[in-house]
C-alpha cells in the first residue's frame, strides 16, 4: 500500500515537470520562427573589380616619339606592353589601334589576351612587331602615326569599357561594378627610305 | 644480314624523324614530335633533341626608364633556384666636339652644346636575332653627353639638329654595366663638303610638291641629313663629311614626304667634287590617274575590307607605292596612281583582312595615261594550316592558344604584315586550325596552364594546304628567383628590383644558323621575385 502511494506521489510531481520541459521546447523551437530585423544576404557580393596598369617601366619602346621610321636601316619595331592586375583572375585584353580616328572608328589592328598565370603581373607581353617590308605595313605610308595599346580587363564596345557585372539593391537601385581601360601611345613619323 | 640492314634503316629513320617533321606535304619543317623521341633527360626542341638546362640565354631588363636597360647572360645549368644578379647601368658617354679651323694640324675643337639626336640600333651580343635599338634627343652639357642603352653590338648615328652638320656614325659593342667611351668629332663648316642641286620634272619644270633629299653611301647609310627642297626653286644644299669630297660618286635620294603626294621616289648617282650637281631630272613620271576594280575571292564573291595599293616603276625610272585605299562592301576600290612604266607593269596588291578566307594577291597591272578599269582581281584561299597537339602524357591537350608570328617570306610572296591567332583555342581533341598567307611564321603554342610554352617554324607555300605532324607538349619545371642589382647600395631599400622583365632564349644552330627560340617570359613582382615555366623531361 505504502508503495503504491508513493508511485502516484511520484507521477504527480513528475507531470507537471514534462509539462514544464515541452513548454520550454516549445518557447525554444518558436524563438526561431519569430520575425527578425536583420536583413538577410543572399550571398557574399562581388568584390569590387579593380583597374588593370601598363606597368610604365617596361614599356617598349621607351621613347614616345619615333623619328625617321624606314631610314638608315629602321625597318621594324616592336612595340609592347606588360600589364599588371591585382583580381589575378581578369581576363587582360591588349588590343592595339593604328591612327585611330573617333570621327571615323575603324576597328583594332590586333588583339592579345594575356594568360592568366595566378600572379598580378601577367607574365606574356603584348607584342606589335610592325615590319615596314611586309605586305600592306600599316606604318608604312610617309607621315606621322598613332600608335596605341588599350589594355583592358572587361569586353569593349568601341573603345568603352563594359560594366564586369551590377547588384540590385532591394530599393530598385542599381551598382554597376566598373571594368577598366588604360593605354599607352606612341608617335611614329615613317619616311620613305629603303625599306619600301 | 638482311634483318640487320632492316633494322639499320628503320633506326636511321626514326633518328631523321626526331629531327624532321615529314608528315606534312613541304616537308620541310625541323621539329621532333615529342620527347619520347629524344634520349634519356633531353626534350624535344624547335632544333631537335637537347638538354633543357643547356644553351640558355637569359634577357632581363630591369627598368628601361631608369635606364637600366637590357642585360644578357648566359646560363650555364639552369637551377630551379635561379637569382639573377644584375650589373648597374651600361652607357655610351664621351664628348660631341666640333672642329673650328682648317688645316689640321692647327686645328682647334670647340664643345658643341646644340641639340643632337643619338640613334642606337644593333643586336643582342647573346641571342641572336634579338634586334635592340635606343634614341634620345640630347643637349650635351658644354659638349658631354650620356646615353644608357642595353647590351649589344651596335651602329649609332649622331644627327645634329642643324641640318647644315652632316651625320656621323660609329659602331660599338657594349657589355653588360660598362661605360663605353664615344666621341664625335663634327667637321668645321668650312671642312663640310657642300652639294648644291636643283629638282626637277622635264629638265626645267619644277615639280609642284614638297620634296626631301638625302645623300647616301653606296651601303644606303647617311652622308647627309635629309633637307628640303626649295618649293619655288627647287634648289636644294646638302651637307657632307668633308672625306666625301674625295667619292667619285654618292647616291642621292629624292623623296616625297608625304603620303597624299603622287611623285615618285628616285635615287640619282651624282659626283660629289664639283660641289654642284646638274639637275636631278624625275623625268617624265605623267599625271595622276583612276585606277579602279573589284576584288573577289575564287568563287566570285566580294572581298571587303581589302587594302589594294599599287608599287612600282613608274615613267621617268622612279619609284612609286600608292596610298592604300580599302574595298567596299561590294569589293570595289578607286585609287590614284601615276602612270605606270611603258616597258615594266607595276604590281597591284589585293590585302584581305585576317578574318577572311580570301588571301593576299600580287598582280602585274600596266596604269596607262588616262587610267583604267581593271578586271575582276581574284584572291586564292587561304591556306589551312591545321595539326594536333598533345599533352605530356600523350592526351589531347584542350584549351591551348595558337598564334602564328610572320617571321620571313616566300620566294614570288611578300612578308605577311600581321601574325594570326586561331579564332579558337585547341579543341578536345587538340586540334587546332589557322587561315594563313604563305609565308615562313613561328607557331606559338600556349597553354593555359603550368605548362611551357612551344614553338615551331612553319613554312607556309601558296596553294597547299598544311597537315602538321601531331606533336606533344613538354612538361613544365618552375624556376623561380630574385632579380638584384651587384652594385645597388641604397639604404633600406628592398634588395629585389622590382617589375624586371624577364625572357628566357634557347640559342642554338638551326640549320647551321644561329638562332633563338622564346621558351619563356614572366615579370618580377613589386618585390624583384619571379617565377617562370620552362620545358622539362
Amino acid at each position: 500500500m505504502e508503495s503504491s502511494l508513493s508511485a502516484l506521489a511520484k507521477g504527480l510531481l513528475v507531470l507537471p515537470l514534462q509539462w514544464l520541459g515541452l513548454a520550454w521546447v516549445a518557447w525554444a523551437v518558436s524563438g526561431c520562427l519569430v520575425p527578425q530585423d536583420d536583413t538577410l544576404l543572399e550571398g557574399i557580393p562581388d568584390r569590387r573589380n579593380r583597374p588593370p596598369r601598363i606597368v610604365e617601366s617596361q614599356v617598349q619602346p621607351t621613347e614616345s616619339i619615333i623619328h625617321d621610321f624606314g631610314a638608315a636601316g629602321l625597318c621594324e619595331l616592336d612595340f609592347s606592353v606588360v600589364v599588371e592586375d591585382p583580381d589575378v583572375d581578369d581576363l587582360i585584353t591588349v588590343q592595339w589601334y593604328l591612327d585611330y580616328d573617333s570621327q571615323n572608328p575603324t576597328g583594332y589592328f590586333r588583339e592579345f589576351k594575356l594568360a592568366n598565370n595566378g600572379e598580378p603581373q601577367r607574365g606574356d607581353r603584348a607584342t606589335l612587331r610592325i615590319n615596314l617590308r611586309a605586305a600592306n605595313s600599316p606604318l608604312s605610308t610617309p607621315g606621322i602615326h598613332l600608335v596605341e595599346a588599350v589594355v583592358t580587363d572587361t569586353r569593349l564596345v568601341g573603345r568603352d569599357p563594359e560594366p564586369v557585372g551590377s547588384v540590385v539593391l532591394a530599393d530598385g537601385g542599381l551598382i554597376f561594378n566598373p571594368g577598366y581601360v588604360v593605354t599607352h601611345t606612341w608617335f611614329v613619323t615613317t619616311v620613305r627610305g629603303d625599306c619600301l | 644480314m638482311r634483318r640487320m640492314r632492316l633494322a639499320l634503316l628503320s633506326l636511321a629513320l626514326a633518328g631523321i624523324g626526331c629531327a624532321y617533321l615529314p608528315a606534312d606535304p613541304n616537308g620541310s619543317n625541323l621539329v621532333c614530335r615529342n620527347d619520347a623521341e629524344c634520349g634519356e633527360g633531353q626534350v624535344c626542341f624547335l632544333d631537335g633533341c637537347g638538354d633543357p638546362g643547356q644553351h640558355i640565354v637569359v634577357e632581363v631588363t630591369p627598368n628601361p626608364k631608369a635606364g637600366l636597360h637590357a642585360q644578357d647572360f648566359a646560363v650555364e645549368n639552369l637551377r630551379p633556384q635561379q637569382n639573377l644578379e644584375l650589373f648597374g647601368p651600361a652607357t655610351l658617354q664621351g664628348q660631341v666636339r666640333r672642329e673650328t679651323l682648317l688645316p689640321a694640324p692647327e686645328s682647334s675643337t670647340t664643345a658643341y652644346s646644340s641639340p643632337v639626336s643619338v640613334r642606337v640600333s644593333g643586336e643582342s651580343l647573346l641571342i641572336p636575332g634579338l634586334m635592340r635599338r635606343h634614341e634620345a634627343t640630347l643637349l650635351p652639357d658644354n659638349g658631354n653627353y650620356q646615353l644608357a642603352v642595353g647590351s649589344g653590338s651596335y651602329t649609332i648615328l649622331l644627327l645634329a639638329a642643324d641640318p647644315q652638320v652632316p651625320p656621323q656614325t660609329a659602331e660599338r659593342v657594349v657589355e653588360p654595366g660598362k661605360a663605353v667611351p664615344l666621341d664625335f668629332l663634327l667637321p668645321a663648316p668650312t671642312a663640310v663638303t657642300r652639294l648644291a642641286g636643283k629638282v626637277v620634272r622635264l629638265n626645267t619644270t619644277l615639280v609642284e610638291a614638297d620634296l626631301e633629299v638625302q645623300a647616301l653611301d653606296d651601303n644606303l647609310r647617311p652622308l647627309s641629313q635629309r633637307v628640303p627642297v626649295t618649293r619655288g626653286t627647287g634648289d636644294f644644299l646638302l651637307a657632307l663629311p668633308p672625306s666625301a669630297a674625295k667619292l667619285d660618286h654618292v647616291l642621292v635620294q629624292v623623296t616625297p614626304p608625304r603620303a597624299d603626294t603622287l611623285v615618285p621616289q628616285k635615287t640619282f648617282t651624282v659626283d660629289p667634287r664639283p660641289g654642284v650637281t646638274e639637275a636631278l631630272d624625275l623625268g617624265e613620271y605623267g599625271e595622276p590617274v583612276t585606277v579602279q576594280g573589284r576584288v573577289v575571292d575564287r568563287d566570285g564573291k566580294p572581298v571587303a575590307n581589302a587594302s589594294v595599293y599599287l608599287q612600282g616603276k613608274v615613267g621617268g625610272g622612279g619609284q612609286l607605292r600608292t596610298r592604300p585605299v580599302t574595298t567596299g562592301t561590294d569589293g570595289r576600290f578607286e585609287l590614284l596612281s601615276l602612270p605606270s612604266h611603258p616597258d615594266t607593269p607595276m604590281t597591284l596588291y589585293a590585302v584581305p583582312p585576317t578574318t577572311a578566307s580570301a588571301g593576299i594577291t600580287l598582280q602585274p597591272t600596266a596604269i596607262p595615261r588616262g587610267g583604267v578599269t581593271l578586271s575582276d582581281i581574284i584572291c586564292p584561299d587561304k591556306v589551312i594550316a591545321e595539326g594536333t597537339l598533345m599533352r605530356p602524357e600523350g592526351l589531347p591537350a584542350a584549351g591551348v592558344r595558337v598564334v602564328a608570328e610572320p617571321v620571313g617570306e616566300v620566294t614570288g610572296w611578300p612578308r605577311p604584315a600581321v601574325g594570326t591567332e586561331a579564332g579558337a583555342a585547341t579543341d578536345e581533341d587538340g586540334r587546332y586550325r589557322l587561315r594563313l598567307d604563305p609565308g615562313e611564321y613561328r607557331f606559338d603554342f600556349i597553354p593555359a596552364e603550368n605548362l611551357p610554352r612551344v614553338s615551331r617554324f612553319v613554312t607556309v607555300l601558296p596553294a597547299t594546304n598544311l597537315e602538321l605532324a601531331p606533336f606533344t607538349l613538354s612538361k613544365g619545371r618552375r624556376i623561380n628567383g630574385l632579380v638584384t642589382i651587384h652594385e645597388q647600395q641604397v639604404e633600406n631599400a628592398p634588395p629585389g628590383i622590382p617589375y624586371a622583365s624577364i625572357r628566357f632564349f634557347r640559342v642554338v644552330n638551326v640549320e647551321g644558323k644561329p638562332t633563338s627560340v622564346l621558351l619563356a617570359q614572366t615579370v618580377a613582382d613589386s618585390t624583384g621575385n619571379y617565377a617562370a615555366t620552362l620545358p622539362t623531361r
